[in-house]
């Protein structure tokens, strides 16, 4: 797989609840009618992609640089599976489906809350995803969205833990890690059963921080920046990131 | 809330790490790493060339298995032998585990056998892999190779495990319906104290304490690995 910037956008054919009502065409007149709010869920948008404050990771922090880079994206997965369980009675979910997705959002809200804690309260910032109108009662859209997510936490993770000094945060990491690759495996064989789509490669990406900012740009409301990058990114047998 | 403008600068809150391993500890660790991929290559293998074991249905899915453990038991022996060390040789399996699994022979008609199999070295992989990782940390280059593999061990178990009507995911130290002697695979799986955080004490709506056993994987040490690995031994 390789990382492909700002792909999380463009799942979205209709950007956003203003680009949405201009298309069709009502501007700024706020008629809507019960389908419209259907058709395009922006009834769930929480903001414009980079609308938001400037939100800087500084590296020269060390390993809490790389646990606040996790808080972003459990953040955003915790968000993301909230919104999808919360959608379920208006969504062609099965129940089967219905129990994974429930799981794999109890999973990431702990995950959540486990970056918080760990972070401080001084350190752990929080971020506002932003859906730019993704309908969460859509089963192909939600999964479409939960595959590019789960595997760029991966790849990031994997990305990262050679930036941890400490080894003990750094096996926490990883520990998390796996399960977002458990994650990715049931997300992928829902969207394609019972093919390779569970594991498409032999060895999974690792993504340096750069890369993980650019992907996850278009879903933050919030302006995501770094500082003091490490100069050096050791890369995976991918050699992509 | 912070102001999120400024820039962060604080102390790390976890507690110190361990000396940095040596070259020897780094290669001991990818020797182990290299038992689990001769484990896992094997049995896929060996099922890829049997008759009649694998039903049609599911063909893709261990196809694509076999193929990856074959490259990941390629890319630990690369790295074994890159840095100047031979690879141990590969150990004879016995995949009835003892006799755990009486009479396996990748027989037609012992898929459920061989699922079952599929899931405990999977898990048995994830494990392993997060237990080296710490040995691992002062060679980078070492560290990626495992974490690529890792998170795949991680999509590989989940797989198996769904493809058997299992969640993807371990609860507590639970087995499932696998054999009584597999139940070191499992133990420690129940842990809920990730590092400062007690993560069941977070999991009140998120799944109780079960959600939070699966919300983490756990480490296997190189003994308790090693004392696994002789169970498939013959």
């Amino acid at each position: 797989m390789r990382i492909e910037l700002g792909s999380l956008s463009e799942l979205h054919a209709v950007g956003t609840r203003r680009d949405f009502l201009r298309l069709i065409g009502l501007g700024g007149a706020l008629v809507l009618l019960p389908s419209f709010v259907t058709a395009c869920s922006s009834d769930d948008v929480t903001g414009l992609p980079a609308s938001g404050e400037p939100f800087v990771i500084d590296f020269s922090a060390g390993d809490p640089a790389v646990l606040q880079l996790a808080f972003v994206l459990e953040q955003l997965e915790a968000d993301f599976y909230g919104r999808v369980v919360a959608a379920f009675a208006r969504s062609n979910f099965t129940t089967t489906e219905q129990t994974l997705l429930t799981d794999i959002r109890n999973h990431e809200a702990i995950h959540r809350g486990f970056l918080a804690s760990t972070l401080g309260p001084s350190a752990a910032f929080e971020v506002t995803p932003a859906y730019s109108g993704l309908p969460f009662t859509d089963r192909a859209r939600v999964l479409a969205f939960a595959k590019q997510v789960e595997d760029l936490g991966i790849a990031m993770y994997n990305g990262a833990a050679q930036y941890v000094a400490n080894t003990n945060t750094m096996i926490l990491l990883a520990k998390i890690a796996a399960v977002e690759g458990r994650h990715a495996s049931a997300i992928g064989d829902l969207l394609t059963p019972r093919t390779n789509s569970f594991a498409p490669t032999p060895f999974d990406n690792l993504a340096r921080p750069a890369t993980v900012g650019a992907a996850l740009q278009p879903v933050l409301v919030e302006k995501i920046g770094f500082v003091n990058l490490p100069p050096i990114f050791l890369d995976g047998p991918n050699g992509n990131g | 809330m912070a102001d999120r403008r400024s820039t962060i600068s604080m102390t790390p809150s976890v507690n110190t790490s361990r000396s940095a391993a040596g070259p020897a500890e780094v290669l001991a660790a990818l020797q182990l790493l290299l038992q689990v991929e001769y484990l896992q290559s094997t049995l896929y293998s060996r099922a890829k060339a049997a008759t009649g074991l694998v039903p049609a249905t599911d063909e893709a899915v261990y196809n694509t298995l076999a193929d990856h453990s074959e490259q990941q038991l390629l890319l630990i022996t690369e790295a074994i032998t890159t840095r100047t060390a031979l690879p141990a040789p590969s150990p004879i399996f016995d995949f009835t585990v003892k006799g755990a699994f009486p009479g396996f022979a990748f027989a037609a008609g012992q898929y459920p056998a061989f699922q079952m199999l599929s899931q405990v070295v999977e898990d048995l992989g994830v494990r392993a892999y997060l237990g080296q990782l710490a040995t691992l940390a002062s060679d980078k280059s070492a560290l990626n190779t495992a974490v690529a593999i890792f998170t795949v061990k991680g999509r590989n178990a989940s797989e198996v495990r769904r493809l058997r009507g299992k969640l993807g995911w371990i609860t507590n130290n639970g087995r499932d319906d696998l054999p009584v002697s597999l139940q070191p695979v499992y133990d420690g799986e129940e842990n809920v104290q990730q590092g400062t955080v007690n993560v069941a004490s977070l999991a009140g709506d998120f799944g109780g304490n079960a959600g939070a056993t699966q919300a983490f994987d756990e480490p296997l040490t190189s003994a308790q690995l090693s004392a696994i690995l002789t169970l498939f031994v013959a």
